[in-house]
């Protein structure tokens, strides 16, 4: 029964999800633009949501009711499973994530359809007098519903594979008892409830600037304005993948029991990649938004990105590369990658047939400016994604050209990665800093005398302070480079609020976020990325290790720490056998609380998962694994400690740059319309 | 919890390697002795130096049934029986050289996380330095483009900036004709 409604939603949203398809390109794109196809592709996006959303709640009900006459409940599920790991197993398996993903790309159409809402109200009643106003407004109205039939045609792809090669309401007969439950390593740690999605909403999300590039290809205009949302939807994309790459290096630490928080794991690196092309473009986009240059180049970066994402999720989903992540094998592959070929096909003949429309009048004028600035910086995540992307795909090209199996691993990413990623660093410092167009010598001198020598400072100071290692040395150097100049651009930017129009000291912080949210926030993320930056090389150059096997009252000291063995326990759990063993830690000889490390056997996939005990503080985290027991009396255990000092600040630094993101697109109330609408009225080429 | 209940979780927990993948199951007495033996009270060769060096080879080998882990990092196993062949091999003087090579023949190319810059492989050294050559090469055309005279000619004179020469003096002339 619930088989035959969930599959019948899925039906449903492919059909609204034709409609808008067909419609928007008609509003969008035949001469006359009728205003009831733009009408009807809105409504068609809100009608496939609709429909997907009955979907994921029928397969909820599935799951949570224990349904195992669906076939993807009878393969995740598992009647002992707690209830929480039973609810997200939607996202534990191909179908149910495709569902997921689906869902999210159903809600992202619609979101777009109602922020444009007003627009198809303004489209129906004043058509005539807004094309009177000026060529780049009604232009835009044309753009929305175009921006919907492409989300659309996506959508057709995926609800496609939901109905066929996908489907999550396959039936089951006989129907089993009970199911296996969901992989271990799903149901290990509740962070499982956070990170995936938020990754999908920041895969998902790339789809928007996707559809915008493309109705602009399509209509053989970018304005300003597109350029703008195009921009906002990106960060809001860009700033969920950032969180759950994030995330995804906080759930490894916490889970996989080795103490890191990133290991290059070819999954990994796939959701890395469009991460890295996305923070391209909304750097470039800025170049286009000042200065009109780099027009095909960003449209190039909005679609790479998109191809990216499903790049990524074809490696993840389709068992092509073993890895931590892929745990699933299916039909999908070939159909993903002709979707991938077609996209990339399409996309290409578009940009060369309209890179005479795009051509840009602007040229930059000196090497010493932040248009070359951003230029660079483009070419470093370009040749950043290209670096990855070669290491991640070698070993497939080795094996399919010579049959050898071979690995790139940590310790190569590590080598090539530092240099690109120090190379930003220092970047971040310099761009912003330096002036659109050109810089005087005079200019330069001001801007950059402080902060070099606050940086040089800095490292002598760490290298004096016995910091033996290069990397590091030059880390914290740059580092403090960086941060000086950001200091200064609002110290700057304060003052000038502060002057102009006598604000206080916060009111006037708070102008300059609503006023130039995209360049304060920015900032603001670039100090949440130098405090990763600090964070990494700190944790990498002082991280100790020791492990001992221990009997009850004995101690294993190390760094600061010391932990004593109290007992060896084991525990019976509907799903698992638990066997954990408790420590007392302490720290400087105070006493700081009990560690539980466990080893947890998942009865129905005979499967270990090691929980390791994770004790954090703003300066050092203790961290325990446990690796062995004394299988018959619990009389000794063998546990690896490992003091990661100041990993903690990789996540806050991920929320820095959270927060950065989130004053970025801010809706800063009305006096950021008022100061568009001036900027648009002020600047007519800019619409045109 | 009762002592079957916790014999029983033991003995389940023992049949797999830790960590790993189902594919590494082996049978319950030989777990048991992997998980008894590696860190054992009076295990031969410990020493904080031999354990360091061991780390630092260790992390470039692959654990060869983990996902992308280095057998410094993994609990499997497997893994820590290879870091005591490497601690014994270094206990007997062996070069960290001859211990990769060592793998290298009994796990093959493979158990390398860093493949051997040879051959093939040279291209996954090369590749980014010459695709940031190629992309340096394009952005200094580009620049060098810009500041070319006839591309400014070229470009529409948006604001009295651009303006030409002729054109400026011809303005400059009105306004003092004025």
């Amino acid at each position: 029964m619930l088989s035959t409604l969930g599959y019948a939603s899925v039906i449903a949203a492919l059909l609204a999800a034709a409609v808008a398809t067909v419609a928007g390109g008609w509003a969008g794109l035949s001469r006359s633009g009728s205003e009831m196809s733009a009408a009807l592709a809105r409504r068609a996006a809100y009608f496939a949501f609709f429909a997907m959303s009955g979907g994921m709640l029928v397969m909820e009900v599935a799951l949570l009711t224990h349904d195992f006459s669906v076939e993807y409940v009878a393969r995740v599920g598992s009647r002992e499973t707690p209830t929480y790991y039973t609810a997200i197993s939607l996202w534990s398996s191909l179908e149910g994530s495709i569902l997921f993903w689906g869902w999210i790309l159903a809600g992202y159409g619609a979101l777009f359809a109602f922020t444009r809402r007003r627009e198809f109200g303004a489209l129906r009643t004043a058509g005539e007098r807004l094309t009177a106003l000026g060529g780049g407004l009604a232009h835009g109205l044309r753009t929305t519903p175009l921006v919907l039939g492409v989300i659309g045609a996506v959508q057709l792809f995926f609800f496609g594979l939901l109905a066929g090669a996908a489907n999550p309401f396959g039936i089951v007969d006989p129907v089993p008892a009970n199911g296996p439950g969901p992989n271990p390593l799903l149901q290990n740690h509740p962070l499982m409830g956070l990170h995936p999605p938020m990754l999908y909403f920041g895969f998902v999300g790339m789809t928007v600037p996707f559809a915008f590039a493309i109705a602009a290809l399509l209509r053989g205009n970018v304005e300003a304005r597109w350029l703008r949302d195009a921009r906002r939807w990106m960060v809001a994309a860009w700033a969920f993948l950032t969180m759950g790459i994030i995330g995804g290096g906080w759930w490894s630490y916490e889970v996989l029991g080795w103490g890191g928080a990133w290991a290059w794991d070819p999954v990994e690196n796939a959701s890395f990649l469009p991460w890295l092309t996305a923070t391209a473009f909304l750097h470039s986009a800025m170049v286009q938004e000042r200065r009109g240059m780099l027009k095909t180049w960003n449209l190039t970066l909005m679609i790479s990105t998109f191809l990216l994402t499903l790049f990524g999720t074809f490696l993840t989903r389709s068992g092509v590369i073993d890895s931590v992540h892929a745990f699933t094998e299916g039909v999908i592959g070939p159909v993903f990658l002709a979707f991938i070929a077609v996209v990339a096909i399409a996309s290409l003949a578009l940009i060369g047939w309209r890179s005479n429309r795009l051509r840009a009048p602007g040229q930059v004028e000196s090497p010493a400016s932040r248009e070359s600035a951003f230029i660079l910086n483009n070419l470093l995540f370009v040749g950043f994604t290209f670096t990855v992307l070669l290491g991640t795909m070698w070993p497939l090209v080795v094996e399919a050209l010579r049959g050898d199996r071979i690995s790139v691993g940590p310790p190569y990413f590590d080598q090539v990665a530092s240099p690109i990623g120090l190379a930003l660093i220092f970047l971040m410092g310099v761009g912003p800093a330096l002036p659109w167009r050109r810089a005087g010598r005079e200019q330069l001198k001001r801007s950059f005398v402080w902060p070099a020598i606050v940086g040089a400072a800095a490292g002598l100071l760490a290298f004096a302070l016995g910091i033996g290692y290069f990397l590091p040395v030059l880390t914290i150097a740059f580092a403090a480079f960086v941060l000086t100049t950001i200091a200064d651009e609002f110290r700057k930017g304060i003052a000038a609020r502060r002057r102009i129009a006598e604000r206080s000291f916060l009111g006037a912080l708070r102008d300059l976020f609503a006023r130039t949210g995209q360049r304060y926030g920015g900032y603001i993320v670039h100090v949440g990325v130098i405090v990763i930056a600090l964070a990494i090389s700190v944790s990498w150059t002082w991280k100790t290790e020791r492990e001992m096997t221990l009997r009850p009252g004995e101690r294993l000291a190390i760094e600061d720490y010391e932990v004593e063995l109290v007992e060896v326990w084991g525990r019976e759990e509907p799903h698992r056998f638990v066997i954990g063993a408790t420590f007392t830690a302490f720290r400087n000889g105070r006493e700081i609380g009990e560690e539980r490390p466990r080893i947890n056997f998942y009865t129905a996939t005979a499967q270990n998962i090691a929980t390791p005990a994770v004790k954090s503080s703003l300066t050092s985290d203790l961290y325990l694994t446990l690796m062995a027991v004394d299988p018959e009396r619990g009389a000794h255990a063998t546990v690896r400690a490992i003091v990661n000092p100041g990993i903690v600040w990789l996540w806050i630094g991920g929320m820095i740059m959270g927060v950065g993101a989130l004053i970025a697109i801010w809706p800063w109330g009305r006096s950021r319309v008022r100061a568009a609408r001036t900027e648009l009225l002020a600047d007519p080429a800019a619409a045109a | 919890m009762s002592r079957v209940a916790f014999a029983a979780a033991v003995l389940a927990a023992a049949g797999v390697a830790l960590g790993a993948a189902p594919a590494a199951a082996q049978t319950v007495d030989g777990a048991l002795d992997g998980i008894e033996r590696p860190a054992a009270p009076g295990d031969p060769v410990r020493s904080a130096e031999i354990d360091q060096r061991t780390a630092e080879i260790g992390a470039t080998l692959r654990c060869p049934i983990c996902r992308q882990q280095s057998i410094a990092e993994s609990s499997s196993r497997i893994a820590r029986e290879m870091q005591d062949v490497i601690r014994t091999m270094l206990a007997e003087g062996r070069t960290p050289e001859e211990i990769e090579a060592y793998f290298v023949e009994a796990y093959g190319p493979w158990v390398l996380l860093k493949p051997r810059a040879e051959g093939m492989n040279l291209f996954v050294y090369a590749g980014p330095g010459l695709a940031f050559l190629l992309g340096g090469f394009i952005v200094a055309r580009r620049l060098r483009r810009g500041r070319s005279p006839d591309e400014e000619a070229r470009e529409e004179p948006a604001t009295p900036d651009h303006l030409r020469k002729a054109d400026r003096k011809w303005l400059e002339a009105a306004i003092r004709g004025s």
